[in-house]
């Protein structure tokens, strides 16, 4: 497997975990990959009244820093104009909108990690 | 609740403020922040401090949100001896040490990037503070454990590194670590030279009795002394023993002296503390800042509070900058030197006996009363010369001597016998006793130190006396400073002459006399001075 479909793959499984810790933790999934000249939002979910943009991020160690470091401010706004630009694409409004990171270690053996942030920033 | 309080300390000065270094570490935007006014030096703890949490092999908390407040957050900190408190601070908050370990203790040090601990001046002064308000416990670098041990009822953790310091908090066996350099390792050559000044002693003096008699009454009173004389008189010599007849500190002033030289980072641990009256003499090139206290950013003591209870000699003072002389005017009166640094202002204590000499010319030739006067000096210079002298400075000078050098067979007269220092130190101590007794109920405890007002009030001279004053008042020979200081002198003389005569005895018209000769430079008759030295 090449590196970057290895990279593809990791990055799909990881979203499916999130997706699946996400739902079963009471939110409501809206949205996966949903994608727009200014970029991507990896999942878009419904938790309550408020609308969660949420970026998932895969690794299979913390040895090259954690994925919540990723998190630069930069990045933050972009997520915060995507939440925007996918409430005007689906013409709904919601009342409150929320950054969620959702982080992801998939060890070589044994069973993944999963750490939900709610609310970045 | 993932937040935690450590304790520490900040100095301003020689006065400490126990600050709270509190960190909270939540989740969030993974970011570290370090607020409440940190200086240049501290800002960059936070980077020491996540090196030296990953590197002591702890866990730096890399996925949350670390917040630092260092409160009272109005208050300016500086220096580098936060990391300790800072690490201790996340380390709790992040659930790592326990919590109530923290309760009533405070954390000094800095850290390097290996988790090892680092030396810091100041730890009395901090200790200090942090003893005043309550702390009970306190984690200093290894070296400094001796010094913050100076504080009573302090219980003190000397660590090597922060790994230690977490051990110890968990009550887990303290693991090895390479010993701290202390702070004094920075001293490449042992230099012994100032061990000169303790084999000096009174006794090593001949003759000089005025000289003898007047430092005898500038040791006892606490007062400030000027001696003038051509070269090779002796002034630098007598002056050296000064400090030979100065009675142990008491126990304030050797915890005051002790923090200061630990403020300046010049202590030296393996002395403990500072018992023996110090003894500074200035080269003429010393500027203000280093004379009186300065530096940028954090204060350093100058060489006035390092002799804080003891004597700052200034050797041919008139050839020091006029500015810096003039810096010395305050300090003389109050002792206490107040330096402002950007908006906030540090009091050093600075209460030392201040001893001035100079030469009658630039040359140090000139008499007046010698028949031979072999002065090079053209007239207008010498004149410049002694304007230099004579001003302010020596208005808060209380005792004037002339010191004429030794006649030639003087020197090889075998009956003459000089007294020890230990003697004259004896009949100091007596004289200062009388004066505490005297002053019990006040804030100072020597003659030099007592206000006018409480003087002329509590403890007036005889009414024969105190027309002598204003009789030299009223002829131009003494300011109203001067009266005051002359009252003050006044009762040192009776003082001492009570210790000579075991009764005792109050400022009468001979006591002034020999108070207003001592302040005019006047010749001592000769029953003054053998009174005490016979």
């Amino acid at each position: 497997m090449t590196t970057t479909a290895f990279r593809r793959a990791l990055g799909a499984y990881g979203e499916d975990v999130a997706a699946r810790h996400l739902t079963g933790a009471g939110m409501v999934l809206l949205d996966r990959n949903w994608r727009c000249p200014e970029g991507e939002i990896d999942l878009v979910l419904r938790d309550g009244r408020v609308l969660v943009v949420c970026e998932v991020k895969t690794r299979t160690s913390f040895l090259c820093g954690t994925p919540h470091e990723a998190i630069t401010d930069a990045k933050l706004d972009r997520l915060r104009r995507l939440g925007q630009a996918w409430m005007l694409a689906h013409e709904v409004e919601a009342e409150e909108t929320r950054v969620d990171l959702v982080a992801v270690l998939r060890p070589e053996r044994g069973p993944a990690v999963v750490d939900h942030v709610r609310g970045v920033g | 609740m993932p937040f935690a309080t450590a304790g520490t300390v900040s100095l301003n000065g020689a006065l400490g403020h126990l600050i709270e270094v509190q960190a909270d570490v939540s989740p969030g935007q993974v970011l570290t922040t370090l607020v409440g006014r940190p200086d240049a030096s501290l800002s960059e703890a936070k980077d020491r401090c996540r090196m030296a949490i990953i590197n002591s092999e702890l866990a730096w908390p890399a996925t949350k949100r670390i917040t630092i407040l260092l409160s009272p957050a109005d208050l300016v900190k500086r220096g580098t001896h936060f990391d300790l408190a800072i690490c201790v601070a996340v380390l709790a908050a992040d659930g790592q040490v326990p919590r109530p370990a923290l309760r009533g203790t405070a954390f000094i040090g800095e850290l390097t990037l290996a988790g090892g601990l680092r030396c810091v001046p100041g730890v009395l002064p901090m200790v200090l503070a942090a003893a005043e308000r309550g702390v009970h416990r306190v984690f200093v670098p290894e070296p400094l454990a001796q010094e913050a041990s100076m504080v009573p009822g302090m219980e003190v953790f000397g660590m090597r590194s922060l790994a230690q310091v977490a051990a110890e908090l968990n009550e887990e066996p303290v693991p090895e670590a390479p010993a701290v350099a202390p702070l004094s390792s920075s001293r490449l050559l042992a230099w012994r030279g100032h061990e000169r000044l303790e084999e000096l002693d009174m006794a090593d003096l001949l003759g000089m009795p005025d000289t003898k008699y007047a430092v005898e009454a500038a040791a006892a009173g606490g007062h400030h002394l000027l001696l003038s004389g051509p070269k090779g008189s002796g002034k630098t010599s007598i002056a050296e023993r000064i400090p030979t007849i100065l009675p142990e500190l008491s126990s304030e002033e050797s915890l005051e002296l002790t923090a200061i030289h630990s403020l300046a980072g010049i202590l030296d641990p393996a002395h403990g503390m500072l018992t023996e009256a110090p003894y500074a003499a200035p080269h003429h090139d010393a500027s203000k800042a280093s004379l009186i206290g300065g530096g940028s950013g954090q204060v350093r003591p100058g060489e006035l509070s390092r002799a804080h209870g003891g004597v700052l000699f200034l050797d041919e003072f008139p050839l020091f900058r006029a500015d810096v002389i003039d810096a010395l005017r305050q300090p003389m009166e109050s002792g206490d030197v107040t330096v402002a640094r950007q908006g906030e202002s540090a009091l050093l204590p600075a209460r030392g006996m201040v001893v001035l000499a100079c030469n009658p010319c630039p040359c140090g030739e000139w008499r007046a009363h010698a028949g031979v006067n072999r002065c090079s000096c053209r007239e207008g210079v010498r004149r410049d010369y002694q304007r230099k002298i004579s001003g302010p400075i020596t208005d808060r000078v209380d005792i004037t001597r002339h010191v004429e050098p030794l006649s030639p067979h003087a020197e090889h007269d075998l009956f003459a016998v000089a007294e020890s220092s230990a003697v004259v130190r004896h009949r100091v101590e007596l004289a200062r006793r009388l004066q505490a007794i005297r002053y019990a109920d006040c804030s100072w405890r020597l003659n030099a130190h007592a206000p006018g007002p409480a003087l002329r009030e509590r403890w007036p001279l005889s009414p024969a006396g105190q027309r002598a004053v204003d009789d030299a008042v009223f002829k131009g020979r003494l300011t109203r400073r001067g009266a005051v200081r002359v009252h003050r002198l006044a009762w040192t003389v009776s003082d001492l002459a009570s210790v000579r005569a075991g009764v005792n005895v109050t400022p009468g018209e001979e006591e002034v006399d020999v108070a207003l000769r001592l302040r005019l430079g006047a010749a001592l008759l000769a029953r003054t001075v053998e009174a005490v030295a016979g």
